[in-house]
């Protein structure tokens, strides 16, 4: 089927620290989302078709993202972003707490640009059209910019009762029609910065808004969810074909009706056939619901006036006709999905975290939807090997997994105790006097000023080295090893009882042994030991025999120096020849170069002398890629017959075990 | 012709310093770990001296009895009026004494758990009580009101009071049917002998409030803990001042125990470790760590089953499995079964007769692949196998192998991209590795030989060369330092 379809963005905004913050692109082959990491959030972008993590980008730390959208393609005429931004790929916009607009670009991996309007509070939506970007703050503030030049074209607020947004949702049909939601839909045209209809749909927060444009009924369609209700509400706005919006011409079309409340919806149609349109909702307990030709009504299939208002309630709400839910095993709760979009009208693709991993999957729900019983597609996806790995690890010894064979659950015990004694405190609260606040005080800066002078001590480790060495604990003696801040090795070191340093050398001695790679870090310790207790080692008697095993370890690593630092020669001659060759320099050079040899007739005597000893370089590079040289060989064969017998002869270690390594595997 | 003949041996390299004894080794197969929660502390871990070594763990007011085998409750005593102290099972494992916080000690019989003696003679509570191992009728008991008593069984008779402590009494123990030692909060360990008119014969200052005492088989030492060192008592020489002092431990030691051959001594404290000491020369030669407090440790006579009680009510029980030697066929099953006419499998192999000599056929072990390959001259195919999934040990001994016989550069050469980045990317992974990078210095060599500035045709194989330069880069640094440190130690050993 040639039919080109066209799903609509989805993406998901607002969740708190940034988690859950994620967006697939228009055709649901990328993928991002916001990671939490230690310091800074991480945008990760993942390839959906192979499941694949494409690239990380770590962001500033101070920036917290709130809102996340890929650019979409809009399907009127406009201005294409330059490519020093977008990296001819498709780009990112981000929104962040701060009001600040940042532009990714997918193909060269990081920010292009980053705007800053001073306006805008913690953003809450922001969309790319080709050079048009929108983006609405928390108080319903919008701004539309150029995003090549970051130039503002016009800003104003959206009037409402409400005091929070929660997104902007734009048209890729008409220029300048968006919906701004708060619990209202607000219908905006951004040419005459006015609302043209305020429509009051849910009583909390909405969460998603999709739309659809049919030419044949010159309507506009559009879904909103809302957060904790599990009804979608449907509307239709009239359009009079001038390129003007006109007001008050919504109409409530229906609801649909979800088992549970929805967290996303996406919608997907065919281009060439509108009207059979698919809305996918995805609720929060991980089972996705579809509903066919949302739009169409069953009031306007039955072609009736229907008799009673409840009768036509009844009417204008529909059911989905399918689910679809991912569980481990039959009859388990659903795994809970992290977000979905329609790939095609026919396929759709699914996210979900699988412990750290994050897993797509595209389901073709068409072909699946014959195996549905009761319209519910359950789909086992057992757990992964990774997370079975992670079982044998486990069988490390340690009190938090080990199996309880009786007994009461000391967790739960210990919240009793704490209800009982948090009753009590409240009781006793009362607040303190002025002189026992005075105490306090004088109290706290006490344990300021002791805190400052202890800043030292708490950088070192000597303590726990000291301890290690002296009970012999591998565990803890790699925790210390495993520093490699040098001022803390230092300190350590410098506080370490010197009747320590053999035993400590001679461990580190061990360790560099079992453990060649970390070379660097131990080495330091090695260095700072020597430095410090060298005083007290020369003191030492039989030092030399104490210190037998670092001395030979020590040797036999150093005694590869000349051998690597060769090595590293020609690693670098090999790689900058590489370089070389990139940047077109020999080919410059061959056509530079003066003709090898030139053939005069009667001199080919003394010819072929001087032409053998000037090949013998050229030779070897000639039987190693024949391809470079191939044709200036074939050009050489003909003129001189003799030559080609001499090269041959020249590389005949090359040849010869070509033809060795041939017999043989024959 | 030097073709290599069978089987090809893996290099052998210079043993590697192993950081694991054979006593780590010993006390980590104490493993298979089952914890149980408990409501209060645990303050008391006894092992019964009858196999199969049932023990009995006291926390809050009851002392549960735990099966050796099945590692679960077998019986609950909870005829306690207040908190119950230090269940103590008698050697023949059929009586247990137990003291408690309102000062009874209580005797129950074990089989059918009623009290045999209910003794109320203390004013404080009773924190240790011990059957004597030497006489079945004699067990002691150590109170809060700073004495220590001797008690008959049969008459439920005090026999001896022991007074002299100054404070609490928390730990006594018998050395042999007639002398004792003690240890309490005033810090110092007094020696009793019940035959004399003046029963305190000698006593040592620990320093601090003593949690254990713990005397050893020979009678001639004693060992005690208090706060956070262990010290060591010389009985025979008398001295004020201890043979050893111990300080492995960050917090307060409550717990001490040896094990059955009296050559290890464990500790646990609040801070959580378990230490095992070699008495020969008091040296820690294993550590453990648990999740909370110590307050009690057990291990079981057979040093089968190491059990710790901790502070926070969770039993920690680990146990060693002891595999049982696979006893060879007993003569006598051999004759039955012959008896019954069933025929042992073994071949008969004709071995000539007794003036012939039989030449037995020597043994080979089969040839693997790439034995096959090196055998039949195909060195990269060798080298191939080898590479796909071999250990790095087997791969430096193809290496080496085909360095000897000389077809290093014919298992090199005629590689695409392919076939060559595993071989580029193992050299990455070990060249920093002492043992090998000499072989593997000169395999770089031998394939930059080879390719020169053609591996620049493959975008893959340009990227592993770079990473490899990298690894080599890093490697320089670190021998050159190594230099140094060489120069530094020459120095001070001079």
């Amino acid at each position: 089927m040639a039919v080109r379809s066209r799903p609509q963005l989805a993406f998901q905004t607002e969740k708190e620290n940034g988690i859950g913050i994620t967006a697939f692109n228009e055709t649901a082959k990328l993928y991002a989302n916001v990671v939490e990491a230690l310091d800074a959030q991480r945008l990760r972008i993942f390839d959906s078709v192979a499941g694949s993590l494409k690239t990380e980008y770590i962001l500033e730390k101070e920036k917290v993202i709130s809102c996340i959208a890929w650019e979409q393609k809009p399907l009127y005429a406009s201005e294409q972003i330059t490519t020093d931004i977008s990296g001819s790929g498709e780009i990112l916009v981000l929104g962040t707490n701060s009001g600040e607009i940042l532009i990714y670009s997918e193909h060269l991996g990081s920010l292009t640009r980053t705007y800053s309007f001073g306006i805008l509070q913690k953003i809450i939506g922001a969309h790319v059209l080709a050079n048009d970007g929108f983006a609405i703050d928390i108080t319903g503030k919008v701004v539309c910019f150029s995003v090549n030049t970051g130039e503002v074209r016009t800003s104003f607020t959206v009037p409402s009762s409400s005091r929070e947004f929660s997104g902007l949702y734009l048209s890729t049909v008409f220029k300048n029609l968006a919906l701004a939601s708060s619990h209202n839909i607000h219908i905006v045209d951004l040419n005459h910065r006015n609302p043209i209809d305020s429509l009051t749909t849910h009583t909390s927060m909405i969460n998603s808004v999709v739309f659809q444009y049919l030419k044949d009924e010159n309507k506009f369609y559009f879904g909103v969810s809302a957060n904790q209700d599990r009804f979608i509400n449907l509307y239709s706005k009239e359009l009079d074909g001038t390129g003007e919006f006109p007001t008050n011409t919504v109409k409530n079309v229906g609801a649909l009706v979800c088992e549970n409340e929805v967290k996303m919806l996406s919608i997907a149609y065919e281009i060439e056939n509108p009207e059979t349109g698919v809305l996918a909702a995805l609720t929060n307990d991980g089972t996705i619901e579809m509903f066919e030709n949302p739009w169409l009504s069953k009031l306007r299939q039955n072609g009736t006036n229907a008799s009673s208002l409840s009768h036509r309630r009844k009417l204008l709400t529909s059911h989905s006709t399918l689910k679809i839910c991912f569980c481990r095993s039959r009859g388990d709760p659903p795994i809970v999905l992290e977000s979905i979009a329609f790939e095609s009208t026919d396929s759709l693709t699914v996210v979900w975290k699988e412990s750290t991993r994050t897993v797509f999957e595209t389901v073709p729900w068409r072909i699946l939807s014959s195996q549905a019983t009761n319209g519910l597609i359950e789909l086992v996806r057992s757990k992964t090997r990774l997370t079975s790995k992670n079982k044998t690890v486990s069988n490390v010894y340690d009190e938090s997994n080990a199996t309880i064979s009786s007994g009461v659950m000391q967790k739960d015990l210990r919240k009793t105790e704490e209800i009982g004694s948090a009753e009590a405190m409240e009781g006793e609260e009362q607040e303190p006097s002025l002189a026992e606040r005075l105490q306090n005080l004088t109290k706290l800066d006490q344990q300021a000023q002791a805190l400052s002078t202890q800043i030292s001590a708490s950088t070192s480790l000597s303590t726990v080295l000291t301890q290690a060495l002296k009970t012999n604990d591998q565990s803890l003696l790699e925790s210390c090893f495993n520093n490699n801040n040098v001022e803390t090795i230092d300190t350590t070191i410098r506080r370490l009882d010197p009747s320590l340093a053999p035993i400590l050398l001679d461990k580190l001695a061990e360790k560099l042994a079992l453990r060649p790679m970390r070379a660097d870090v131990l080495m330091v310790w090695i260095r700072c030991t020597l430095i410090t207790h060298g005083g007290h080692l020369v003191l030492v008697d039989d030092l030399k025999h104490k210190l037998a095993n670092l001395h030979s370890i020590l040797e036999d690593r150093a005694s590869k120096y000349s051998s690597m630092l060769a090595l590293q020669g020609k690693l670098d001659l090999v790689l900058s020849q590489i370089a070389f060759r990139k940047a077109g320099g020999s080919k410059d050079n061959a056509e530079d170069e003066e003709p090898i040899s030139i053939y005069y007739e009667g001199y080919e005597e003394s010819m072929d002398e001087a032409s053998s000893t000037g090949d013998e370089g050229y030779s070897s590079d000639d039987s190693v890629d024949n391809e470079m040289y191939s044709d200036e060989e074939n050009s050489s064969k003909g003129a001189f017959p003799d030559e080609e017998n001499e090269n041959r002869e020249l590389s005949e270690d090359y040849s010869g075990d070509e033809s060795l390594e041939n017999s043989e595997s024959e | 012709m030097s073709a290599p003949a069978g089987r090809l041996q893996p290099q052998r390299f210079a043993a590697l310093p192993n950081p694991v004894t054979a006593e780590n080794k010993f006390w980590r197969s104490f493993k298979v770990p089952v914890v149980a929660k408990e409501y209060s502390a645990i303050t008391s871990i006894h092992f019964s001296a009858e196999s199969p070594y049932d023990f009995a763990v006291t926390s809050g007011a009851r002392v549960q009895i735990y099966g050796a085998s099945s590692r679960s409750v077998k019986k609950t005593i909870a005829r306690f009026k207040d908190t119950a102290y230090s269940g103590n099972i008698r050697k023949d494992g059929k009586l247990l004494l137990a003291g408690d916080a309102t000062g009874l000690v209580q005797i129950f019989d074990l089989s059918t758990r009623s009290i045999l003696r209910a003794l109320d003679a203390h004013q404080f509570p009773v924190h240790v009580t011990q059957f004597c191992p030497y006489a079945n009728t004699t067990f002691l008991s150590g109170s809060d009101d700073k004495t220590v008593k001797v008690w008959d069984l049969s008459t439920g008779a005090v026999q001896y009071d022991l007074s002299g402590h100054e404070d609490y009494v928390r730990t006594a123990s018998w050395m042999s049917a007639t002398r004792l030692v003690s240890g309490g909060y005033d810090g110092t360990i007094r020696l009793w002998d019940t035959r004399i008119a003046d029963p305190e014969v000698m006593s040592f200052s620990h320093g601090e409030a003593i949690d254990v005492v713990l005397p050893m088989q020979s009678g001639s030492t004693v060992i005690s803990a208090g706060g956070p060192s262990i010290k060591v008592w010389d009985l025979v020489a008398g001295r004020q001042t201890p043979t050893k002092k111990l300080s492995n431990h960050q917090k307060s030691i409550t717990c001490l125990a040896m094990n059955s051959e009296n050559t290890r001594l464990l500790s646990g404290g609040l801070d959580g470790h378990v230490k095992i000491y070699n008495i020969s020369d008091w040296k820690v030669v294993h550590g453990m760590k648990y999740s909370g407090p110590i307050l009690s440790m057990g291990l079981s006579p057979d040093s089968c089953n190491l059990v710790v009680g901790m502070s926070n009510g969770t039993l920690s029980q680990r146990t060693r499995r002891i595999t049982k030697q696979t006893s060879s066929k007993t003569p006598f099953l051999g004759g039955v079964g012959s008896a019954f006419g069933v025929v042992g499998k073994k071949k008969q192999i004709y071995k000539g007769e007794n003036d012939e000599f039989y030449v037995e056929e020597a043994r080979r072990k089969r040839l693997r692949p790439f034995d096959k390959a090196l055998k039949s001259f195909c060195y990269s195919d060798a080298l191939d196998m080898v590479l796909e999934n071999g250990s790095p040990v087997l791969i430096i001994t193809m290496l080496i192998e085909l360095l000897h016989v000389g077809g290093l550069r014919i298992a090199l050469s005629n590689r695409d991209d392919l076939s060559l980045t595993p071989l580029i990317n193992f050299l990455r992974k070990y060249i920093r590795d002492p043992r090998f990078s000499e072989t593997l210095c000169i395999v770089t060599s031998t394939i930059l030989d080879i390719y020169g500035a053609a591996l620049g045709g493959s975008v893959m194989v340009e990227n592993a060369i770079s990473k490899l330069r990298e690894k080599v880069e890093q490697e320089v640094a670190v021998t050159q330092r190594a230099n140094e440190l060489v120069g530094m130690l020459q120095m001070l050993s001079a």
